[in-house]
């Protein structure tokens, strides 16, 4: 596809460009001087064969049929004519190309070549195409010369593989420091004068920004502008450097780089457990200014390190916290080509590693070697198989200490319990003969408990040791003789699968319990030993009365000492080549413990396609999966205690599994079985009678004691054991044991004191491999193996190690290749304190980047930098003691752009996303200064470091002003400018709150008591500095102003208020009587329609009691009684009554309600509910379609939109809505006595427990907030226990309840007096309108907060508060 | 401070009752833009002359709609229906194969062209004669997300520019007051699986990243909604505005301070142009019957609004429209992916498709009649299509093999049928056709080559197509 590519464009670019053409003096050979040749080999050459003799070559088809590793070749030209003209170099086509003229661009896809590059071709040609190249090359020698080595050879020319280099500046008069003589003398050579120091509150302001991200604290502005002495400055500096919060910035700068996430996209967006660590890792490291170089190791293989950073104060590898970025990836949702999905994750981990420390682009090599940078195919592979290796999971990052704390107590413990156990045991085991041989009355109270249990047997009880006892007991003779030979036989036929299972010639086959097998398994975790745990180990309760839980069985467990060990197991990784994987696990479901297999990596167990298991027995069962799905790929099995799966959060502080086996078979091969817990597992049944079986479990259960005792214990004894000891078979409580008590107590004491493991994201190496190279990328056509190793342009050196190759990696890039790292750190640093770096593409110190503005700069700064042992504090502090940091930003000079570039200034610079929020908040006064821990909402008021990073589901405003999108390496981030910032900063609600509690702050400082003062002060917060008296005459003319049209606002508002309540009195002066006179007609003629009694029913006349039943109400948030009506105008006000006496299934809501406006949302008029609101039915107003009714209920289950006509009365009139909810499931809505929209159908109506159910108004349900207040009055409301008809529905609204229908009482209006209520109500609704909108706008209504408010929000929205300078 | 007039007055002065028409075009004047916008708007790239389509709606139909159940006709599927699968499975989602399939709909020969389409779009069957369906269109992957990212960057991650923001980029807004890529939504529609970042400007800059425009509740764009009343508001900007002036005369007229201080101008205006964009009462009742608005029954009200506001938008200049399809829980499809039917396809792909049918079909008239359909085009595309052989019986499992997807309008031909899969619909096998090429062809037919519009990041030149593409010249009329 390249060539095709490659093809096109360049025809496009020969086609149409008149070139004169030469035959002359083609076919003769030409003598040339040698110093001319000599230029060709030294300047013309080289550049042809690196970026020319690739495609346009006389051996391979020439594209364009250019070739130019001849001479003939160049003169020739292509399909386009001659490539160049002797001795005109404008007219050359190739020169043409070069230059990117006519739209012409060569080399193709690659940046432009250098000026001096031109000029050299430029001569060339002029000078006549000196060219000894009389022949083409043969294709050895054509090979030859574009030999990767030969390219790679002229690749590393480019600057940054060079060593460090530079000379020191002379000294100048401007300053003494290096830094900023290497300044000086550039913008002396370019004649720009450095700018003189900026004043105080700029400097201190500038500096709080860069080094905290923060701006200064009030005291430290006194502190600052008070102190006129020389080290005044420099202690500031050290200040801010040395506060929590330096970190915290510097962190976030990290971050960028390593595309910090905490969760992983895709489909569902599952988290990254713990993504939160590595953040506070960056701080605390980043703090205690940890070497550079030892943060690179750390990221690369801190879990691996053999001196790792110990956090004593936490007991934590703080090493190991640093590989938490591998785990910042994303991942597809259960993807069916896995390898695929690896090389996805793979390769970013690979680019965004080399970006981030090396400034390289080696992920551009996984398909060809690097286009432009000396990076090989191989290369890139090296780095494939080194992270490939490293096996994506949740560490636990405890010290060593801290996870084997008290093991030795409790190993100790145990061996003294054991010993007591034993003694006791072997006495009663000794006895269990006599109580089943006699089969009478027992004797004493194990006795007792064998009675109970023997008498309670029956023959389906077969998988217990009991199983023989209970088939054989109550039988002799012959039938005895039967049943022992069935049994017998049974159990030979069992045996006889388990033996074809375990000859036969398994794929693949692991034995837990064999120490050679557990060897070859990946290991991590408190709960896994050394060696395998042998049969006869056994668990202590940890609480209750009994003493053991269980005996464990050979094999892999996490839990001998304690369920908060936790454990995590890997296979070795195998290929799919069989059909079934089988797996012998134990663990309880409860805990959590999961077995899953990792296909090629993939951390996930989703869909149906990745399957989890979750054991739940305390023996180990087999299960299977089917796995000819994944045939060809390659996997491993992880089995894990509960909270330390890879992708998702959980919360099982206490969890356990046992492994056993894991076996791989093939189609037709014999699988096997659960081994059953019999007696015959442990003897041989040689017995002529019932009776002697006494003797044979009296036996059996010595004989397994004993074992125990001696630690010769098998598999099938410590099953046999465990049975008769959690069975109470055997003395295992604390009453039966009493000496045993104290050691108990002191196990579980020690045990309840083991804390539970700290985790982080990592990774797990396993056995080291080396990867295949993928032929043109395509993962289905694999290459050679690439051995692991760094990169060929730092010595090529290769990876011969049984791990993943990290550790060797980590080193690699601190020594080999430690100049380039340092460069691209110091350039890092630089670009964060002044914007804009040395290099100004700070992940790309290739081809593609920039060159450094200041090359010896640069290079000093890395030198210092390796020189102060990787300091990073020291390396930002010198830079920001330098008078080049100090410089004001104005600058007279004309040409900005060449002082920016020049550092000739400090550069003026928008703010990044987290500052911005962060002083918001620091002005408002509201910032809290907690650190670490799991990540916050926006809402918080921590630092927006803090603010959780959701790939699916982006924080909307610190998005907005560009925090990147976790994707990849971001070591600038771009500053883009769109109205969304405007319009957050105006509008958003975060802004405006903050703007509130900065308002109420200042209005309640007693010191402040002018508006002048109060100016300032805000003015110091938001800018830090002062006002001047021009900015503080102004604020206080526009805080009047402010005052004044806010004193008119809320005086709108009142007068609104007033006029709505005047017309709507003059309408019920109208309508009143009528409706009385109705009322009373209809009273008359009582009993046309026998309508349903309410069982409650509320008229809101006087209180808020329930007429009919006790479902009295409480008014809530400003809830109150009004002219008969319950008024619900103040944002959150809402009613709830009691509780229902009865239960409610079937049933009819009933309201007549007024709305405040008809733009309003998801407010119910009344509602029954559950207490806690997560059941309910309710007659909702323009929840899920705008303006019309609904019956709403929790999570729509029995809402559906009616399709209603939508409402344009209610604010001006009160409407009688009714919901009737059908024994049949039928729910019908009733508006003004007629049907509203399309009855439906729901799957019954919910039933309302008596006690538990309650009814609501004003409020859909649950707690006040959202969109679920209503905004208006109810006049009346009622609750039937009964499905009201159609006609008694009508009977009601026509009156009958004492609900008269506007349309009855305008009937009996004259025209005049219709008129004038319909001419009033317009009014009304025109005026419900327009304080419709200010009530939404101005929920404040204190004038001062109102002011104040918009003040400080004004004072948000100035482009000083968001522009450093 | 006097250039900025009220939300009221602007209307009044300028829209002169036609709304955003005459406003956007009066804010094209260099008076009204700052200078830094001028840049803005001018694209990477210059149009081939005589492109044909200036915009491009995309009716994103989320979760894999059918191809065999609509615009693929498998007549095999009906003659072999309930018979095992006679050919190799790829690796499946579910893994859960049943047997060949049958389509629940009838295909017929439809408008004078005589291309098939199936029952379960009886609207957009009578614009058949404008349609071109592509059949042999091919993915690849089966997953949602990484699908759904695959078909709008050409990349299967977050972080690559939607084809959006990238046309966006190419050609610049139309319009000033308003995004140029908006995704449209209503009802219970949510974002397809992925999320957000389906839409995001990736590398580019992010005044190409889509605007979200809800058409219901009471903020169709975030923070749209004015927090103070205007005078207040313009009070407020007055005194901003001095202040900033003399900050930005103190930072000697810095580029990027004027930028911002400019970009609240273009804000106050937003807050007047959404809603008025969004204000769908001039609209007569005819045109609303067209799209199916009001007309509950058949589900169309939420969906015709977006394809209306579709149109709107279109007439403002909007580049980009995406379309969010509503779930209605039939099948497995939810909000997400409300078309992924692993069950009862039957019953769920009969709501989706009333609910898109008269609609888009409306659309396509409307700007049609309007005289705008030349130049905009509308792309009808999921992220997949789904397999000819059942899912558990009654569903159909994620096929991106082969599947079918169809353009309208800017210039492509009516009426045809391009590329084939198997004859059971599993594969593509004439003219196989990817993601690459039907952006490639949407790009060229807006005048861009899709090799052209590339955007140097993290070392390389990339492209909405990556290294691949072609232009499906046999669609374009």
């Amino acid at each position: 596809m390249m060539l095709r590519t490659f093809r096109n464009s360049l025809k496009s670019l020969f086609i149409g460009i008149a070139v004169p053409f030469l035959m002359s003096n083609l076919s003769q050979a030409q003598e040339f001087s040698s110093d001319k040749i000599d230029f060709f080999e030294r300047k013309i050459r080289p550049v042809l064969v690196e970026h020319c003799y690739e495609c346009h070559n006389s051996a391979d088809t020439a594209e364009s049929d250019l070739a130019v590793d001849f001479r003939k070749g160049l003169l020739n030209g292509g399909v386009s004519g001659a490539s160049v003209v002797p001795g005109e170099p404008d007219d050359s086509l190739i020169l043409r190309a070069m230059r990117h003229q006519d739209g012409m661009k060569m080399p193709k896809g690659g940046p432009k070549l250098s000026d001096e590059v031109l000029d050299d071709f430029a001569k060339w040609i002029s000078d006549g195409i000196a060219d000894p190249r009389e022949t083409p090359p043969s294709k050895e020698e054509l090979v030859q010369v574009t030999s990767w080595e030969n390219i790679r050879v002229q690749r590393m020319k480019w600057w940054s593989f060079q060593p460090l280099q530079f000379e020191m500046p002379r000294e100048s008069i401007w300053s003494e420091q290096t830094i900023d003589r290497f300044i000086y003398r550039r913008l002396v050579d370019h004649g720009v004068e450095p700018q003189r120091i900026a004043g105080k509150f700029a400097l201190l302001r500038r500096l709080s920004f860069a080094l905290t991200g923060l701006p200064p604290s009030q005291d430290m502005m006194d502190r600052f502008s008070a102190d006129s002495s020389d080290e005044s400055y420099e202690e500031i500096v050290d200040e801010l450097m040395n506060s929590p919060q330096f970190g915290e910035r510097w962190a976030r700068h990290w971050m960028d780089l390593f595309r910090y996430a905490e969760s992983h996209g895709s489909e569902g967006d599952p988290g990254v457990p713990y993504a939160f660590r590595y953040r506070d890792y960056l701080i605390r490291a980043l703090n205690s200014d940890v070497p550079y170089n030892q943060m690179v190791k750390e990221h690369i293989a801190g879990d691996l390190l053999d001196t790792p950073r110990i956090n004593e104060e936490l007991q934590i590898n703080e090493s190991a916290l640093g590989v938490g970025h591998f785990r910042f990836v994303q991942h597809g949702y259960s993807p069916v080509d896995p390898l695929a999905e690896q090389i996805q994750f793979t390769d970013n981990q690979i680019d965004v590693v080399s970006k981030a420390f090396l400034g390289l682009t080696v992920s551009c090599a996984r398909c060809h070697d690097h286009k432009f940078d000396p990076i090989s195919q191989k290369d890139y592979y090296k780095f494939y198989g080194i992270f490939a290796n490293s096996r994506p999971a949740l560490i636990t990052v405890d010290t060593k200490q801290k996870q084997d704390v008290s093991k030795t107590d409790l190993v100790g413990l145990k061996s003294q319990i054991k010993s007591k156990l034993v003694e006791s045991w072997l006495d009663s085991a000794n006895r269990i003969k006599g109580f089943i041989e006699l089969d009478a009355d027992p004797s004493d109270a194990l006795g007792a408990k064998w009675h109970d249990t023997i008498v309670n047997l029956n023959a389906d009880s077969t998988n217990t040791p009991l199983h023989e006892l209970a088939r054989l007991r109550s039988k002799d003779g012959d039938e005895f003789a039967t049943e022992l030979k069935k049994i017998q036989e049974e159990w030979a036929n069992r045996q006889d699968q388990l033996n074809a299972f375990h000859s036969q010639e398994a794929v693949r086959r692991w034995d837990l319990s064999n120490e050679e097998d557990y060897g070859e398994f990946v290991k991590h975790g408190s709960g896994l030993n050394e060696k395998p745990t042998s049969p006869g180990e056994f668990v202590i309760a940890i609480d209750g009365d009994s003493i053991i839980e269980n005996f464990l069985v050979g094999g892999a467990y996490t839990n001998a000492l304690s369920n908060k060990h936790n454990g995590v197991i890997h296979t070795p990784e195998f290929p799919v080549d069989f059909k079934d994987i089988w797996i012998k696990v134990a663990g309880l479901n409860e805990m959590g413990p999961r077995v899953r297999f990792a296909m090629e990596n993939y951390p996930r167990f989703i869909g149906l396609l990745y399957y989890q298991h979750t054991p739940n027995s305390t023996e180990p069962k087999w299960f299977k999966w089917d796995m000819s799905y994944f045939s060809g790929n390659s996997m491993y099995i992880e089995t894990t205690t509960g909270h330390d799966i890879p992708v998702e959060i959980r919360n099982n502080t206490r969890s356990w599994f046992g492994l056993s086996e894991v076996v791989c078979l093939a189609e037709g091969q014999t699988a096997p079985i659960d081994k059953p817990n019999h007696l015959a597992a442990v003897c041989d049944l040689e017995i002529e009678t019932a009776d002697d079986l006494g003797l044979l479990y009296s036996q059996a259960l010595m004989s397994a004691i004993k074992s125990w005792a001696e630690n010769e214990m098998t598999d099938e004894q410590a099953v046999f054991l465990s049975f008769f000891v959690r069975s109470g078979l055997l003395p295992n409580t604390l009453d039966q044991l009493k000496p045993i008590q104290p050691l108990v107590s002191r196990y579980r004491e020690i045990e309840a004191s083991i804390s539970v493991p700290t985790r982080s994201p990592g990774v797990i190496d396993r056995d080291g491999a080396d990867h295949a190279l993928f032929e043109r990328g395509n993962h289905k056509t694999k290459g050679p193996i690439v051995p692991r190793g760094f990169l060929e342009a730092f010595g090529d050196r290769q990876y011969d190690t049984s791990e993943s190759g990290r550790r060797e990696l980590s080193n690699d890039l601190v020594t080999s290749s430690s100049s380039l790292l340092a460069r691209v750190a110091v350039n890092r640093m630089w670009h964060h304190l002044f914007g804009s770096g040395l290099v100004v593409t700070p992940d790309n110190f290739g081809k593609l980047g920039r060159v450094p503005s200041h090359p010896q700069l640069l290079d000093f700064l890395a030198k210092q930098f390796i020189a102060n042992d990787w300091s990073q504090k020291s390396m930002i502090k010198s830079i920001v003691l330098s008078k080049t940091f100090q410089q004001q930003s104005s600058s007279q000079h004309e040409d900005i752009p060449l002082v920016d570039s020049l550092f000739g200034r400090y550069p003026i610079r928008r703010l990044d996303a987290e500052s911005i929020r962060d002083s918001i908040l620091s002005s408002a006064g509201t910032l809290e200064s907690t650190v670490a821990g799991g990540s916050v909402l926006e809402s918080s008021n921590r630092r927006s470091v803090y603010v959780r990073v959701h790939r699916n589901n982006p924080d909307p405003f610190l998005e907005t002003f560009n925090r990147p999108d976790p994707h990849s390496t971001v070591g600038r981030r771009p500053t883009t400018n769109v109205p969304a910032q405007s319009l957050t900063m105006l509008n958003d609600s975060f802004v405006i709150e903050n703007a509130r509690i900065f308002a109420t702050q200042v209005l309640s400082n007693a010191e402040l008591q002018t508006d002048k003062q109060r100016i300032i002060h805000m003015y110091r917060r938001a800018f830090s500095r002062n006002p001047t008296t021009e900015e503080s005459e102004f604020c206080l003319g526009f805080v009047q102003e402010l005052r004044t049209q806010n004193e008119s606002l809320i005086g709108s508002i009142t007068r609104l208020s007033e006029e709505i309540g005047a017309k709507s009195k003059a309408v019920e002066n109208i309508l009143q009587p009528i409706r009385n006179r109705l009322m009373d007609s209809i009273d008359e003629n009582d009993g046309l329609i026998d309508v349903p009694k309410p069982i409650s029913a509320w008229d809101f006349e006087t209180d808020l009691h329930d007429q009919i039943g006790d479902l009295h109400g409480t008014p809530f948030n400003g809830a109150k009684l009004e002219n008969g009506a319950l008024v619900l105008s103040a944002p959150t006000a809402h009613v709830k009554t009691e509780e229902i006496g009865s239960d409610l299934r079937i049933k009819t809501l009933e309201a007549v309600v007024q709305l405040d406006r008809l733009n309003q949302g998801g407010g119910g008029v009344i509602t029954v509910q559950t207490p806690n609101g997560l059941v309910f039915d309710s007659i909702v107003y323009g929840e899920r379609i705008s303006n019309q009714w609904i019956a709403g209920s929790d999570g729509f289950r029995r809402t559906e939109d009616v399709e209603g006509l939508s409402e344009k009365e209610a604010h001006t009139a009160p409407v009688h809505m009714m919901i009737v909810y059908s024994d049949d499931g039928t729910i019908t809505l009733y508006r003004n006595g007629e049907l509203y929209g399309q009855p439906y159908k729901s799957n019954g109506p919910v039933e309302f427990k008596k006690g538990t159910a309650q009814v609501v108004f004003g409020l859909r349900h649950g707690t006040p907030d959202g969109n679920k207040l209503l905004d208006g009055r109810i006049l009346d409301a009622k609750l039937y226990d009964k499905a009201l008809s159609r006609d008694e529905i009508e009977a009601i609204a026509a009156g009958h309840s004492g609900f008269i229908p506007e349309k009855l009482v305008l009937a009996e209006l004259s025209v005049d007096d219709r008129e004038r209520v319909s001419k009033l109500r317009l009014d009304i609704g025109t005026l419900s309108d327009s304080l419709a909108e200010l009530s939404e706008k101005y929920t404040e209504r204190d004038l001062d907060t109102l002011v104040w408010r918009e003040f400080a929000q004004s004072l948000f929205n100035l482009k000083e508060f968001i522009f450093l300078r | 401070m006097s250039q900025l007039l009220s939300r009221r007055d602007v209307l009044a002065k300028y829209s002169n009752g036609f709304g955003l028409v005459a406003l956007s075009g009066l804010l094209h004047s260099e008076n009204s833009v700052s200078g830094s916008t001028a840049a803005k708007r001018r694209g990477a790239v210059v149009p081939r002359p005589n492109a044909s389509a200036e915009h491009v709606i995309l009716c994103y139909m989320s979760g894999g709609m059918s191809h065999v159940d609509s615009f693929d006709p498998k007549p095999r599927l009906t003659q072999d229906a309930n018979k095992d699968v006679p050919f190799n499975i790829e690796r499946t989602q579910f893994n859960s194969n049943g047997k060949l399939m049958p389509t629940h709909w009838e295909f017929k020969p439809r408008g004078e062209s005589g291309l098939e389409i199936s029952e379960l779009f009886p609207h957009i069957a009578q614009c058949a004669d404008d349609i071109a369906v592509v059949r042999s269109m091919t993915a690849d992957f089966s997953e949602h997300a990484q699908g759904n990212f695959f078909m709008h960057t050409g990349f299967s991650f977050q972080g690559y520019p939607s084809a959006g923001a990238w046309v966006n980029y190419g050609l610049g807004n139309a319009n000033e007051n308003l995004p140029g890529f908006v995704v449209l939504a209503s009802g219970g529609s949510t974002y397809p699986h992925g999320g957000v970042g389906l839409f995001g400007s990736g590398f580019l800059p992010s005044r190409h990243q889509a605007s979200t425009l809800r058409l219901d509740g009471d903020v169709p764009i975030r923070n749209i909604v004015p927090s103070e009343i205007d005078v207040i508001q313009r009070k407020r900007l007055s005194f901003i505005n001095r202040l900033d002036d003399a900050f930005l005369a103190d930072s000697r007229n810095d580029t990027n301070v004027e930028a911002a201080i400019k970009n609240y101008e273009m804000a106050y205006k937003m807050q007047s142009a959404v809603p008025e964009l969004v204000d769908m009462s001039d609209e007569s009742a005819a045109t609303l019957e067209l799209y199916g608005i009001n007309v509950k029954s058949n589900k169309t009200d939420d969906y015709g609004r977006q394809c209306l506001m579709a149109r709107r938008m279109v007439e403002r200049g909007v580049r980009f429209i995406e379309l969010s399809c509503l779930a209605f829980g039939v099948g497995g499809g939810g909000a997400a992916n409300p078309w992924d039917n692993h069950g009862n396809i039957k019953n769920g792909h009969q709501r989706m498709g009333q609910q898109i049918d008269q609609p888009i079909a409306g659309l396509i008239k409307d700007l049609k009649q309007r005289g705008l359909l030349e130049k905009t085009l509308v792309v009808c595309a999921g992220e997949f299509g789904r397999t000819p052989f059942s899912q558990s019986g009654s569903g159909r499992d994620h096929d991106p093999y082969g599947f079918s997807i169809w353009m309208a309008g800017g210039g492509i031909k009516g009426g045809v049928a391009y590329g084939a899969t198997d004859e059971f619909g599993y594969h593509a096998v004439e003219n196989i056709t990817s993601v690459y090429d039907m952006w490639a062809t949407v790009l060229y037919l807006m005048g861009i080559d899709h090799e052209e519009l590339t955007y140097r990041h993290g070392g390389r030149d990339i492209r909405l197509t990556d290294v691949h593409g072609d232009v499906i010249h046999d669609i374009i009329a």
